[in-house]
This record gives structure tokens, C-alpha cells and sequence, in this order.
């Protein structure tokens, strides 16, 4: 190290007066100061006030470095990857698991129900034509009870449909402008398993 | 019989501490993240690269937190995680061949706006952020390895044995470090200071002749004195 002359004039001085040199007091700041300059330091005012000196612009670095990396941890959001407990984790997985399986059963089994339970072409009349708005509501997904299964396990809600549809038939027929006779509509009431509903239509 | 209980007692809950310490990331990121941030922003002068190395180093800490031996404390520990990562980032960069400009650099004076300290005065304030200034621009001109040590004991007050195990080189090579870089960074921040009276009076010239070799005379007392604005300054 090339030091000025007054400088070195003055190191002199300071070790002749027994005054801590710059590099003692670079030594207590880094922590490494030998016992005698040490104690020196707890005596003499002057070199406790160049120590302090010194410190100064570190103390102001480092209190101005901690309030910035603090208020930069405050407000920025923190990374950290979620750490829930295991079995929370698990829990969640196998209720997510267990509802889309329920979900695709369930799709799978309306889906089967509707299959099994698709309307057959009803039976053929001669007036299929005007029978076409009970049949529609045959088909309708809600309907539990069709033509074929009427027939197998009689309902009332199949009974019904079937005095409907007589009574439709019914309705044709005595609208029909080629049955002029009334010895035609005598032909309904032997085809009609329940004439009852009907009588007021053939009159 | 008595002591050797006492023993094992006193030594169980501190692993158990230290192991449960390093299971709960959300406290550990807490506690260590505000001086970990510190000293990595302050080595490499990025603010954001310092964001990144800093969650790097949490990571990486709660990966190896197993390979933990307890042998020292988690706060030398994690530090020492972070040096290693930015050696690994200057190296990167070193090879780099093109290097971006540090476009979120860290600035000091904004970063003094958040001493908080409501009691002292404006003056002591524009004092202290004068200071760190010139710190900071001193830390500016040292080595990586100076800077990091001098970091290490002025910023995060490691004693000098923690200093040599983190990085890992004897402790009588981290006090010449120390030397050097504390020798540079007085003599830097001395000529700072005895520069600055000048600067509030002729800012430009002062600055540039800081620089470079004068190329131009300095101002004339007399152009000084026809500008009576700049004695205020």
C-alpha cells in the first residue's frame, strides 16, 4: 500500500500517542481486534469516536438494506408451494375421484334407462295420422309407461291412454265423411274395450 | 444418571425444533426470508433475480431439508444454499455472451424511503440514505467474493468462523477478504463524502471529472459566483 507521506505522518502519531491506527479500526470492525488495542479502545474517547465514525455508514447501509428487503417480503406475494397436509390432499382427490365416477354412472345409467325404455312404433291404424299427438307424448323421456309395456303391466295411466286413444278413433270415424251410417259406428262399440268414455261421442 | 437425562432431554427438542422448523415452509419462509432476500439482492444487485434466487434457495432447502445435520443454524445454512447459487448465477452470466441490462436494479434511494423510523428527523434521514448510498455504490467496485463476505459480516453480522463455513475457504483468507473489501469500500465512501460539498455546488463538471481525466478546466469561482442558485444547491 502506497500511503501518503501525511498520512503515514499521522499513523505514526496515532501509534505514538497509542491511538488505534485505520487498520485497527478496521480490524474491531470486523471483529478480529487484538486485547491491547482493545483495551485502548474502552479508555479512550477519541478512537471510540472514530470506531463510531467508521460504523456509521455501514450502520446506514444495513438499516436501509433490512427496511427495503422487509417491505419487499411484506408486500410481495410469497411463492411457496401449497404444503396441506397429506390426507388433506388425499381427501380432496379421491372426493373429486369419487364424484366424477358417480357422475359418469349416473349419465351411463339414464342413458341405458332411456335405451331400454325407447317407444316401439305404435300399432298400425288406419288413422295413425291423427294419433301422432298421444304417441309423441308416448315418446317423451318421462313417460314410464308405453303401448308394449301397457299391455304387460296395465297401468292407469295406461288405461287412460287407451280410452284416448278410442276416443280419437272414435272422433275419425264419426267425422269421417265416407262412414254415412250409423250402422258403421255400430262397428266401434265391438272393437272398444271400454265403450263407456265413447257413448256420448256416438250419439 | 440425572445429568445424563438432563442430556438427552436438552439435546432431543432441539433436533426435533430444528427438523419441524424446516417442515413448516410457510414459517420458515417467514422467519429467513427478509435477511435471505437482503443478502442476495445486495450481492447481485437485481432485484428480481434476487425474488428468483431467493425462492430457488427455499426450495432447495426443503428438497435437502433431511440432509440438514443440525450442525449449525439454519440461517448459516440457508445462507450458504444461496452463495452457492449465485456463484452458479455469475457463472452463468460470466458465459453469457450477450448480458441483459439490469432493468429492475436496485434502487438505494427508493429502498431508503422505507426506513421506518417515523421519530427522526428529515435530515437524519436524507443522512442515512447518503450514506447507504455510498455503501451501495462502493459494494458496486468490489469483487463477487469481497462483496459476498462483507455482505455476509456488515449486512447479516455472521461472525467470521460462520463466514469461512459457508464459503467455505479458511477464516484467516475471509479476514483479508474483509480487509480489502472494508479498506476499499471506507476509502470510496471517504472520497464521497469529501467530494459531495462540491458536487451540490458544480454537479457536472465534478461528476465527470470523477469519471474520466478532466478534459475541461474546472468551474471558474467567478461562474460560480454569477450563479447564485448553485451556492443553495
Amino acid at each position: 500500500m502506497n500511503s501518503h507521506p501525511d498520512q503515514r505522518a499521522t499513523i505514526s502519531a496515532e501509534l505514538s500517542a497509542g491511538h488505534l491506527t485505520p487498520d485497527q479500526i478496521d480490524d474491531h470492525l470486523i471483529g478480529d481486534l487484538a486485547a491491547a488495542p482493545a483495551a485502548h479502545l474502552l479508555a479512550c474517547s477519541l478512537c471510540a469516536e472514530r470506531v463510531a465514525l467508521a460504523r456509521s455508514p455501514l450502520a446506514s447501509f444495513q438499516q436501509v438494506s433490512t427496511a427495503w428487503s422487509e417491505r419487499h417480503s411484506a408486500t410481495l406475494p410469497i411463492p411457496v408451494p401449497s404444503e396441506r397436509p397429506s390426507w388433506q390432499r388425499h381427501t380432496a382427490w379421491a372426493t373429486a375421484t369419487l364424484s366424477m365416477a358417480l357422475g359418469f354412472a349416473f349419465i351411463n345409467a339414464t342413458h341405458q334407462f332411456s335405451i331400454l325404455n325407447t317407444p316401439q312404433p305404435a300399432p298400425v291404424a288406419s288413422t295413425s295420422t291423427q294419433l301422432t299427438p298421444v304417441q309423441q307424448s308416448l315418446v317423451a323421456p318421462k313417460a314410464p309407461a308405453l303401448t308394449e309395456t301397457a299391455s304387460i303391466a296395465p297401468s292407469p295411466r295406461a288405461a287412460r291412454i287407451s280410452a284416448d286413444n278410442h276416443t280419437l278413433r272414435a272422433i275419425d270415424a264419426s267425422l269421417d265423411p265416407s262412414t254415412d251410417s250409423p250402422a258403421a259406428l255400430g262397428l266401434l262399440p265391438a272393437a272398444a274395450p271400454n265403450p263407456g268414455p265413447s257413448a256420448p261421442l256416438q250419439d | 444418571m440425572q445429568l445424563a437425562l438432563d442430556a438427552s432431554i436438552a439435546n432431543v427438542p432441539a433436533t426435533e425444533r430444528t427438523a419441524s422448523e424446516l417442515d413448516d415452509m410457510d414459517t420458515l419462509v417467514r422467519t429467513y426470508r427478509p435477511r435471505l432476500l437482503r443478502f442476495v439482492a445486495f450481492s447481485v444487485g437485481d432485484a428480481d433475480l434476487a425474488e428468483s434466487i431467493t425462492q430457488d434457495c427455499f426450495l432447495k432447502a426443503y428438497n435437502a431439508r433431511d440432509r440438514f445435520r443440525g450442525d449449525c443454524s439454519i440461517s448459516t445454512w440457508l445462507t450458504s444454499i444461496a452463495v452457492n447459487l449465485i456463484r452458479d448465477q455469475q457463472r452463468l452470466q460470466k458465459f453469457r455472451f450477450w448480458r441483459q441490462a439490469r432493468a429492475t436494479a436496485i434502487d438505494i434511494t427508493d429502498a431508503a424511503n422505507f426506513l421506518p423510523s417515523p421519530e427522526s428527523s428529515p435530515e437524519s434521514r436524507l443522512l442515512v440514505k447518503e450514506k447507504a448510498a455510498q455503501v451501495y455504490a462502493a459494494l458496486q467496485n468490489l469483487s463477487p467474493n469481497q462483496r459476498s463476505v462483507f455482505l455476509m459480516r456488515f449486512s447479516e453480522e455472521l461472525e467470521l468462523s460462520e463466514i469461512a463455513a459457508i464459503t467455505n475457504i479458511p477464516v484467516n483468507t475471509v479476514k483479508t477478504h474483509l480487509h480489502r473489501a472494508l479498506k476499499s469500500v471506507r476509502t470510496q465512501v471517504r472520497a464521497a463524502q469529501t467530494a459531495t460539498p462540491d458536487d451540490a455546488r458544480n454537479p457536472k463538471p465534478r461528476r465527470r471529472a470523477r469519471n474520466q481525466q478532466p478534459t475541461t478546466p474546472p468551474a471558474s469561482p467567478e461562474s460560480i459566483a454569477s450563479h447564485p442558485a448553485g451556492e443553495t444547491l
